[in-house]
């Protein structure tokens, strides 16, 4: 069963870090599923108020990288994930029903 | 085996004990625990380590009623999402419960903890797919996959390690240590 468990696991990993991207990665915000907006990853320091109806997440980008500086929900589990920078890396806040996830040109052009 | 009023007695009391340290192992992870893995919704859960010595060691009933404790305890302690902890908990130790009863003799602690872990877990991001709409949240599930097997294999270790030593002085210690 375990072992079971750690090869499907590797799997899946092997799969999404296979995922190519290409030109400027943006950290696309999501409320309740529904897009919001798209900030490009940039050097310079970029700070982001994510008001919605359930409460506020800061969404801070810096260094080509993104992560939520702050949060009013109680549990600051998407304080706590840290950095992402990778494409289709994600950081979730349940309780505002914000999910955070890094994606490519290609797919921002979908929106 | 039959049980007897005064085995029947000693369970429930067994059961209360476990009902306490659930409620003071789950405050005690809530305050030092709690951000022990940077993946959201991922816990330790060593409260479960209790719950797996009830279901091998008592009676799979009783892994229900300490799994509705640690419900109750999250409510209160930590403030959880009601849905997320209440379908994790519910279906986790069903999981549990059912792998005991199918595989009895095959299955040992380390097993059923890691099923229950990966239960919960994936509960856990299935309810999140699902409230969040965004299939970003499995992100995270390799990561997620990797850890059931070792914190189910760490909780497992705990509940071999309680029975082994007959940590609550259960009835058939004493048949086992006359023997």
């Amino acid at each position: 069963m375990g072992v079971s468990i750690l090869v499907i696991a590797l799997i899946i990993s092997f799969v999404l870090w296979m995922q190519p991207f290409e030109g400027q990665l943006y950290a696309c915000v999501y409320i309740d599923g529904e897009f919001i907006e798209g900030e490009p990853l940039q050097t310079t320091l970029n700070q982001i108020d994510i008001k919605t109806q359930y409460g506020t997440n800061v969404l801070v980008i810096l260094n080509n990288r993104a992560y939520v500086k702050d949060t009013n929900c109680g549990y600051a589990q998407c304080v706590n994930k840290g950095y992402i920078s990778r494409p289709t890396e994600s950081i979730v806040c349940a309780p505002h029903g914000l999910v955070i996830t890094i994606e490519d040109e290609r797919s921002l052009k979908d929106k | 085996m039959v049980n007897t009023k005064s085995e029947k007695s000693n369970n429930k009391k067994t059961v209360f004990i476990l009902c306490l340290l659930i409620i003071v192992l789950f405050a005690l992870e809530t305050s030092f625990l709690s951000n022990i893995t940077k993946i959201e919704g991922v816990k330790l859960g060593l409260y479960n380590t209790f719950i797996i010595f009830a279901i091998k060691n008592i009676k799979l009933k009783y892994g229900y009623i300490l799994a509705i404790v640690k419900i109750i305890s999250s409510l209160f302690i930590a403030s959880t999402l009601f849905l997320y902890s209440f379908l994790g908990g519910i279906l986790s130790v069903s999981a549990m419960v059912i792998a005991e009863r199918l595989f009895k003799e095959k299955i040992g602690f380390i097993g059923i903890g890691i099923i229950g872990a990966f239960v919960y877990n994936t509960t856990v991001y299935v309810i999140a797919f699902i409230s969040l709409s965004s299939a970003a949240v499995f992100y995270n599930i390799p990561t997620v996959l990797f850890l059931s097997v070792l914190y189910g294999a760490i909780t497992g270790s705990l509940a071999f390690v309680l029975t082994k030593y007959n940590v609550f002085r259960l009835g058939y210690g004493e048949e086992n240590e006359k023997k």
